[in-house]
């Protein structure tokens, strides 16, 4: 996702004047050292590289050129998936438990890489039971059990 | 020399023995998982520990994490996506020395290094722990506030080719660094009301987040589904050549020193010896070019470097009981919990416990070689793995290492949003190593700079009046002004005609 | 696991086979909001060897760290009150309201059992000029605010809170000390010696090593009674006449709505517990102080703790609220 520094310099420069923004809301309690000072210098530096950055660019500013990944449907999903991958396990793994969504989870993932259907359902158990185990049983990470609580 | 044999004898029990062969593999397979870091591996063996003899409990925790430390190398070189923190410093170097088919040169040589580097860890710690530790006592928040800005001045080094967005990610890393309740008045900053965000975003959230979850992202945007015959060509021996660790004698000796000089003073440690001792390398090299492109050198400094840092840090833990790193302040809790109070007395009143230490220490980094070798065949059985395998399974790691970071769901949404943002960056030539340098040294900057000015009263004079100060402050200046004068010569002596902008 | 198993497996037909069975029949959780090998997890799990002895069920302590201990202690307080899910409460929990982090007050908690009480202490550097602590709050009275400076904590933690409470008590202004925060003990007892800072209010077993090394010296506990492990040092309220005891501390505690009988058979367990020999031997080998409040003495304690701690927080110009 190549963009011209025109455009993200602007969005740092915009990124760091929100942080030195926000900074000058914090409330300073008598006596103490400020709480605004550091978020400030650093809000004020991003603001001044990003402008810099935006003002260096400015020639450039409509080259966008498209990613090669645009229009390679297997790409694309790949790079879909992960974000969602993680935004549903996120969601769900409290209520259902990590191995109920490890697993499907695993599974799609194999097959949106091109595995076929059989392989990445073998896959998909092992994995999606072996890494959730291996993390509650040998490093005792309290991991939500959710569907099957019944059965651990 | 009695206590020394009393020593052995305590080390040399089936027990301890067998915890040590357990732990370095326990070790090993933390270390491995991207994000789960040295520190976590052991905190995780604590509940375990309290079932143990002192000496095996400590045996537990020191061959853990040295050989974590180790092992975080392993996906950095073969997946560019460091296992520890302490890895990211160099990870793009191992990555690319593997590349080139050169293992031994890259991991192997980070195994030779990590075992050289604290071996002069541990004979720092045993020859002058108590010179040490009053070397670093006389260490107040000024002279922490200077060492730090010091560590800052590091991203200058790290940030590639383009210093403006080095600084842009660096600005950014700071400014995660300050997210969460403020450290002097406890008011909340950029939390929006969010409870999770009370006590600062994660910084090993933010690890997975910017190198396994941006690193996957690439890889699916580019992938072919192409089978290739060999992905790596990873045929080369395990081991560097003799020749190869004599060349990098300096740069092992430069980062074992600096590595332990770090490590002793609390609050820095594994982590910022292995940017440190980085950094130093380049500029002491005759080849600073090939930094961030396989450089062999800075490799072996900065894995040097971290293991030193593990030894250098029970410096001060064991003679004033004032914890060195993250890890050491575990230790400190373990010790009490045994029964031994760490402090000056710890030396004569369990003169035989701290020989068992300084043994441990020894066998457990002289272990690091045959576990190395084991790790290196377990990496190039990992990548042999077709990519529709390995990355689902990857995946899933990251997202159960971030769960496991505070057993909270929030840390995922971290990952997602620092590894979008950092594709994105990456995708636009931003660096990522200065926004980790940010996120590790931004509260110690804050913190001590915050510290300070209420000690002086605002007095500005305070921060340069002390000798060791002074000598840091100057040296600060010195290397942030030193580059920016050199840029203005080269500009004026360049002809402004043929003069491209960096880009 | 197949312990787990089998456990679960009994479960389950019980709670098929009868409506009310006798708690506790399966495995229970203690939250603690704090990492894992800290000083807060030790207690914890020492705690929950006990109860596991007591009530026959395995007792698992989770680590819920991050948000200053607010997301922990939070969780305590929303989990299913079944008795299953307990959580390990540390002192900050009287504080997170005042300072505004939490809507939850110390007050809302379900008391079970405070286990810990650590007194804290006056610790000044070996070459300090004070030899007493009415010495000291003389000093403090006499010289500008901002002279004198504490550290070893951070802002409006239970041991700065009792520093600034002992001030109070004696009417010496406790706006008069500059705390200097810091993160843990440690780094204040390093500021302490390379001269930094004058005071360290922090608990005397944190401060051992520091005085065997000769660096630091403690002038007075905020105890009721001096401490066995260290008997030459007097307390506040003899140094001074004024009677005055504050520290940190730790225990059980439940989410509201538990039913009655479940609540009692807790309390008993963890009042068996904190009164055991084991437990007494445990905390006094480490240098905490062991502590047996029942529920009621409990719900006391953390009724007048919070309004005395947000006194003083509102006093130091901590506090984010009013009231």
């Amino acid at each position: 996702m190549r963009l011209p520094d025109f455009w993200t310099g602007l969005a740092f420069a915009a990124f760091g004047l929100a942080i030195a923004l926000i900074a000058r809301g914090f409330p300073v309690p008598a006596g103490a050292a400020s709480p605004r000072l550091f978020p400030t210098i650093i809000g004020a530096a991003m603001a001044l590289m990003g402008a810099a950055i935006a003002l260096r660019g400015l020639r450039n500013a409509a080259d966008f050129t498209m990613p090669e990944w645009l229009g390679k449907p297997r790409r694309m999903a790949l790079m879909a998936y992960l974000p969602l991958a993680i935004v549903v396990f996120a969601l769900t793994a409290p209520t259902y438990g990590t191995i109920a969504v490890a697993v499907p989870i695993m599974i799609v993932h194999c097959m949106i890489y091109g595995l076929k259907p059989l392989p990445a359902v073998a896959m998909g158990l092992v994995a999606g039971t072996a890494i959730p185990l291996a993390f509650s049983e040998l490093l005792g990470i309290p991991l939500p059990y959710g569907l099957i609580e019944g059965l651990l | 020399m009695d206590a020394f044999i009393a020593g052995l004898d305590l080390v040399f029990q089936t027990e301890v023995i067998l915890t040590i062969v357990v732990s370095a593999l326990f070790g090993l397979f933390v270390g491995m998982i991207p994000g789960l870091s040295a520190t976590m591996a052991v905190a995780l063996l604590v509940p375990v520990t309290f079932t143990m003899s002192p000496v095996a409990a400590l045996a537990t925790i020191i061959t853990c994490s040295a050989m974590s430390i180790f092992a975080g190398d392993v996906p950095g070189a073969f997946l560019r996506i460091p296992g520890t923190p302490s890895s990211a410093a160099y990870t793009n170097d191992m990555n690319d020395l593997v590349k080139a088919g050169r293992v031994g040169d890259a991991l192997g040589m980070s195994a030779v290094a990590s075992v050289l580097g604290g071996i002069i860890g541990t004979i720092a710690l045993i020859l002058c722990a108590p010179l040490l530790a009053d070397f670093a006592l006389n260490f107040s928040s000024f002279e922490y506030f200077w060492l730090a800005l010091l560590g800052l001045s590091c991203a200058t080094l790290v940030a590639g080719d383009d210093a403006l967005k080095g600084g842009i990610s660096l600005m950014l890393g700071l400014f995660m660094a300050v997210v969460g309740l403020d450290f002097v008045t406890g008011i909340q900053r950029y939390t929006f009301g969010n409870m999770n965000l009370q006590g600062g975003i994660g910084f090993i959230s933010v690890m997975i987040g910017a190198f396994a979850f941006a690193e996957l992202m690439r890889r699916a945007s580019v992938f072919t589904g192409q089978r290739l015959e060999v992905r790596l060509d990873v045929s080369g021996r395990p081991m560097p050549a003799a020749k190869t660790i004599w060349q990098q004698r300096k740069s092992i000796t430069r980062g074992g020193v600096l590595g332990t000089l770090i490590g002793v003073l609390p609050g820095a440690g594994a982590d910022i010896a292995a940017w440190v001792a980085y950094a130093v390398s380049k500029r002491f090299s005759k080849n600073p070019e090939q930094f961030g492109r396989g450089s062999v050198e800075g490799v072996a400094g900065a894995s040097s470097a971290n293991n030193a840092a593990l030894s250098g840090s029970y410096v001060p833990t064991l003679v004033f009981g004032i914890p060195g790193d993250s890890i050491t302040a575990i230790v400190v809790g373990v010790l009490i919990l045994k029964g031994i109070q760490p402090g000056p007395l710890v030396f004569s009143q369990s003169a035989d416990m701290v020989n068992a230490l300084y043994i441990i220490f020894l066998i457990s980094n002289l272990l690091l070689v045959p576990f190395a070798i084991l790790a290196i065949y377990m990496g190039r059985f990992a990548i042999s793995l077709r990519d529709e395998v390995l990355y689902p399974v990857i995946m899933l790691l990251c997202m159960f290492g971030a769960y496991a970071v505070s057993n909270n769901i929030f840390e995922l949404w971290i990952v997602l949003a620092t590894g979008l943002l950092v594709w994105v960056m990456n995708e636009n030539d931003y660096p990522t190593a200065p926004l980790i340098l940010g996120l590790v040294l931004g509260q110690v900057v804050e913190q001590n700079f915050m510290s300070s000015i209420i000690k002086a009263d605002g007095n500005m004079m305070m921060f340069v009046n002390r000798p060791v100060a002074a000598a840091l402050a100057i040296i600060t200046l010195i290397v942030w002004f030193f580059p920016l004068i050199g840029v203005l010569r080269r500009r004026t002596a360049r002809d402004p005609a043929t003069d491209t902008p960096l880009s | 696991m197949m312990k787990k198993l089998m456990i679960a497996a009994a479960g389950i037909a019980v709670s098929a086979g009868t409506a009310i069975a006798e708690y506790p029949e399966r495995p229970i959780t203690m939250i603690v909001a704090w990492n894992a090998g800290g000083g807060t997890d030790a207690i914890a799990r020492v705690v929950a060897a006990g109860l596991e002895k007591e009530l026959g069920v395995t007792v698992n302590v989770v680590n819920k760290p991050g948000g200053g201990g607010v997301i922990g202690h939070s969780e305590m307080l929303t989990t299913r009150p079944d008795g299953y899910t307990i959580g390990f409460a540390s002192a900050e929990i009287a504080s997170y309201y005042w300072a505004g982090n939490a809507q939850f007050k110390a007050t809302d908690f379900n008391p079970i059992g405070l286990v810990n009480f650590d007194p804290s202490a006056f610790h000044v550097a070996a070459d300090s000029e004070w030899q007493d602590l009415p010495a000291a709050l003389e000093a403090i009275k006499s010289q500008p605010a901002g002279t004198y400076k504490t550290s070893g904590m951070g802002a409006g933690a239970a041991y700065h809170l009792a520093f600034a409470g002992l001030l109070k008590a004696n009417g010496v202004d406790p706006m008069l000390v500059t705390h200097v925060p810091s993160q843990g003990a440690a780094p204040g007892f390093q500021e302490l010696a390379s001269g930094g800072v004058q005071i360290i209010p922090s608990s005397l077993p944190e401060g051992l090593s520091m005085m065997q090394a000769e660096r630091s010296r403690p002038i007075a506990v905020l105890a009721e009674e001096r401490l066995a492990a260290f008997p030459d040092v007097p307390t506040a309220t003899e140094a001074t006449g004024v009677e005055f005891s504050g520290g940190t501390w730790r225990g059980v505690v439940g989410p509201q709505g538990l039913e009655a009988e479940v609540a009692e058979k807790l309390a008993a367990a963890v009042q068996a517990v904190a009164t055991s020999e084991e437990f007494t031997t445990f905390m006094n080998d480490k240098g905490f102080g062991a502590a047996a409040y029942n529920p009621e003495e409990f719900e006391a304690f953390l009724a007048s703790q919070h309004t005395s701690v947000g006194e003083i927080m509102n006093d130091l110009g901590l506090a984010q609220r009013q009231e």
